[in-house]
């Protein structure tokens, strides 16, 4: 086997950070292997990406020791331009590789650099995009796409440049379960038939240990683990460590093991009673200002202390139905009541009270310089006594478990994503709102970390909140919630205890729920 | 209009603009203004559309606004002295030359929005690097430009998440004081820029991670853009135009009354 990659006692270290992201990396990676990456969150998963690459040292500044030969070339004294075109890098946001206007000005980008005639960039970008099943896009802007085509795109955009060695970092983390499971499976048929290396970054271990070959474990920028897949998950005692998850269903009947969780937290603390509506929605539709019908008649009733996740494919229209909730849409048609009363009766004041929303990415939520502030935001704003503030601060700090950051940390800026979640999350549950709407609160997080985030999450659900979830995560769905609502191309499809959701192979397969 | 290759279409805007700005009579401004008006209605956009309204109206409302304050502020004398009144310090003097300067004033601008107005509808983003780099401008400007355009998409996109991610903090936008409104935009603006500099950096490392270059020997145009015959008659009536034009200032003379005296 030829050796395209090669580590040799190779350490890294950023120019500002205090110590080494990677320590002592060996490693030899062959051609036409499907190597999985994984470790938990600030493990140097991203940064070995980049050393593949040559971004690291070319481009970023830091300190260095012993080298990384990449096709044959020293990534210290290699041209960036010659390792960029054989060595593609597919990051995670895919928002921020879209660097033109239209998907076919994306692709052909790459294509001119390469000195390609017209004709060869045309055939190529109409390949790419019949690769990941976009034929048709070319003339669509980033604007008109969504996460998960956007992801193709990029992915689109390298294979094009058919370069020798695929390096992805959690290329799928805005996709539905099924999308998730369709980009490996394309990734793993472009390896086959173009004898591509493809290095995969993924917190995923049910994808990994379906499609690589080989699985490198990062901790700390060392290496704990280099072998065989079929050898990875025989060292539980190390995953759980690093908080790895295990999927249960490869190793015993999944599906079964998910029943039991549901069915166990069905009997939880804390019952729903269903008796007067805290969310009622008659005949709801919208559709955007492109015309395209987002949702379409919608029904439905939410009794306090429900702990719902909302499912459906990308782009089904569940976070348009969210976002009426607390009247930052307003309804084309059909009514909206909360506790009773049409949302459009309730200010913005008072729905802040009454509806707490957290957003996918708390970079869009946090706009104070200390933890403190971000937290008294809203009770100052709401004009709350200084008392009652100083109160409620306390209170909330010590429940989210965030005294000790605001020790150590001057400025919220140098939060990990983790910690900035959770003070988003804390920012909201300050103002004490009867229900509580989380976007999306796994992608891009490790598995400790989404452990961590929803346990906060069951424990205000155990204090009587209403929490309302969005998630592709099919783990948190199985493991968290009492009922799932299935939302497909804007209909509602059913509004059902999650243990009879788990039973049922025709409702997961129109909410795109896989456990593969 | 959006047939003509883009370079054209920059050059009908820049070049009436500069005309427009060399014609001094108030006729010949007129025929311009109805020449551009003329060129509207031929290239189809539909300017008058409902999208389109409210923008002329505000536009219109702001143009009588600095026909009025032209007026006001103008003091200029002439034969026929319409209004004239001494607040304080200040001489308002109204007369028949204050009227004609501010109806001049006012007819350029009017000719210049319509030009932007037809340019911008006419004429996609894409449509603008794309012709850019027809004409051999450096990849790295049509790039920049190109980067540009995105980013005010991203900008636009993140600021609506921001400000109702602010909402439902309890944040008025609609109904807060203007004090209130400005330091709640500043808040905004403050997420913003801490986004988009982490969106660049990220941008900067997916340009570099594939290997494009600024500056490469090698590089391609996947895109065509000739220029055709039309492009070339319309470029040369232009010219020919704003020399015209350059010459009556010299001369101090207006196009209609030369016309006129010719005939």
């Amino acid at each position: 086997m030829i050796t395209v990659v090669e580590f040799n006692d190779f350490s890294w270290k950023y120019k500002a950070s205090k110590d080494l992201v990677l320590k002592s990396i060996n490693l030899k990676i062959s051609q036409g292997e499907f190597i999985g990456i994984m470790g938990p969150t600030g493990a140097g998963k991203s940064t070995l990406c980049c050393c593949i690459n040559g971004l690291i040292p070319l481009r970023t500044r830091g300190w260095i020791k012993g080298n990384v030969e990449v096709l044959g070339k020293n990534t210290r004294t290699a041209k960036m331009t010659e390792l960029g075109q054989r060595i593609g890098l597919v990051f995670q946001d895919p928002e921020t590789q879209f660097i033109m206007i239209t998907v076919e000005d994306e692709i052909a980008l790459g294509l001119e650099t390469l000195g390609l005639d017209r004709v060869e960039i045309k055939n190529r970008i109409e390949w790419a995009l019949k690769l990941v099943g976009l034929e048709g896009f070319e003339q669509k802007s980033p604007d008109e796409l969504s996460g998960g085509q956007k992801q193709r795109v990029a992915i689109a955009s390298i294979m094009a440049m058919r370069p020798e060695i695929l390096i992805l970092d959690e290329p799928t983390s805005d996709l539905d379960p099924i999308g998730k499971y369709e980009i490996i499976e394309l990734l793993e048929k472009i390896r086959k038939e173009f004898d591509l290396t493809i290095i995969l970054v993924s917190h995923r271990t049910e994808k990994i240990v379906q499609f690589c070959n080989r699985v490198i474990l990062l901790d700390n920028g060392e290496i704990k683990f280099n072998g065989e897949t079929s050898e990875f998950l025989k060292h539980e005692e190390l995953l759980n460590k690093l908080g790895i998850y295990i999927p249960i269903h490869l190793s015993q009947n999944g599906i079964s093991q998910y029943l039991k969780f549901s069915e166990q937290i069905s009997k939880g603390k804390y019952v729903t009673t269903e008796q007067d509506p805290i969310i009622e929605i008659s005949d709801l539709s919208f559709a955007y200002p492109n015309n395209t019908q987002a949702l379409k008649d919608i029904s439905l009733k939410i009794f306090n202390g429900e702990f719902i996740a909302i499912i459906g494919k990308n782009g089904s229209g569940k976070t348009t139905l969210i976002k009426h909730f607390n009247g930052l849409l307003r309804p084309q048609q059909g009514e909206i009541f909360i506790n009773g009363n049409p949302v459009l009766q309730y200010s913005i004041t008072q729905m802040a009270q009454i509806i707490g929303f957290c957003y996918q990415n708390p970079d869009h939520q946090l706009f104070k310089n200390t933890i403190r502030e971000e937290i008294e935001f809203g009770l100052k704003n709401l004009k709350f006594p200084d008392d009652e503030i100083k109160n409620r601060y306390n209170e909330i700090i010590d429940l989210l478990d965030l005294r000790k950051f605001e020790e150590i940390y001057e400025s919220t800026f140098y939060l990990s994503k983790g910690i900035r979640q959770r003070l988003a999350l804390a920012s909201v549950l300050v103002l004490k709102p009867e229900i509580l709407i989380v976007d999306e609160p796994t992608t891009g997080q490790d598995y400790r970390m989404i452990q961590e985030f929803m346990k906060i999450l069951q424990d205000l659900h155990e204090q009587k909140h209403t929490i309302i979830i969005i998630t592709h995560d099919p783990r948190v769905i199985a493991q968290y919630s009492k009922t799932v609502i299935i939302l497909d191309d804007g209909n509602l499809i059913q509004k059902l205890p999650t243990s009879e959701f788990l039973k049922n192979e025709e409702l997961q397969k129109i909410a795109a729920y896989t456990l593969q | 209009m959006t047939k003509l290759h883009p370079i054209t279409r920059i050059s009908i805007v820049f070049i009436l603009s500069i005309i427009a700005f060399l014609l001094s009579n108030i006729f010949d401004l007129i025929i311009l203004l109805i020449f551009d008006l003329i060129l509207g209605i031929l290239t189809k956009i539909p300017i008058f559309s409902r999208k389109f309204r409210k923008i002329i109206i505000g536009f219109l409302i702001a143009n009588v606004s600095v026909f009025i304050a032209w007026c006001l502020f103008g003091k200029i004398s002439g034969k026929i002295i319409f209004f004239e009144a001494f607040i304080g310090n200040w001489h308002i003097l109204i007369t028949d030359q204050t009227i004609y300067g501010a109806s001049i004033v006012t007819i350029r601008v009017i000719i210049m929005f319509f030009l932007m107005l037809f340019f911008f509808i006419g004429t996609s983003d894409r449509d603008l690097i794309h012709g850019l780099r027809s004409i051999k401008v450096p990849f790295a400007v049509s790039l920049i430009i190109s980067i540009t355009f995105r980013g005010l998409s991203m900008f636009q996109q993140e600021y609506s998440i921001v400000k109702e991610a602010m909402m439902t903090r309890g944040v008025e936008f609609e109904h807060a004081s203007i004090p209130r409104k400005i330091y709640n935009f500043i808040q905004i603006f403050m997420v913003i820029i801490i986004l988009m500099f982490k969106k660049t950096e990220d941008m900067a490392a997916s340009i570099e991670s594939r290997g494009i270059p600024f500056r490469s020997k090698n590089r391609t145009t996947y895109h065509y853009f000739p220029f055709q015959k039309k492009d070339y008659t319309i470029l040369i009536g232009l010219f020919t135009l704003l020399l015209f034009s350059i010459y009556l200032t010299l001369i101090n003379k207006s196009f209609v009354f030369l016309f006129l005296e010719l005939f």
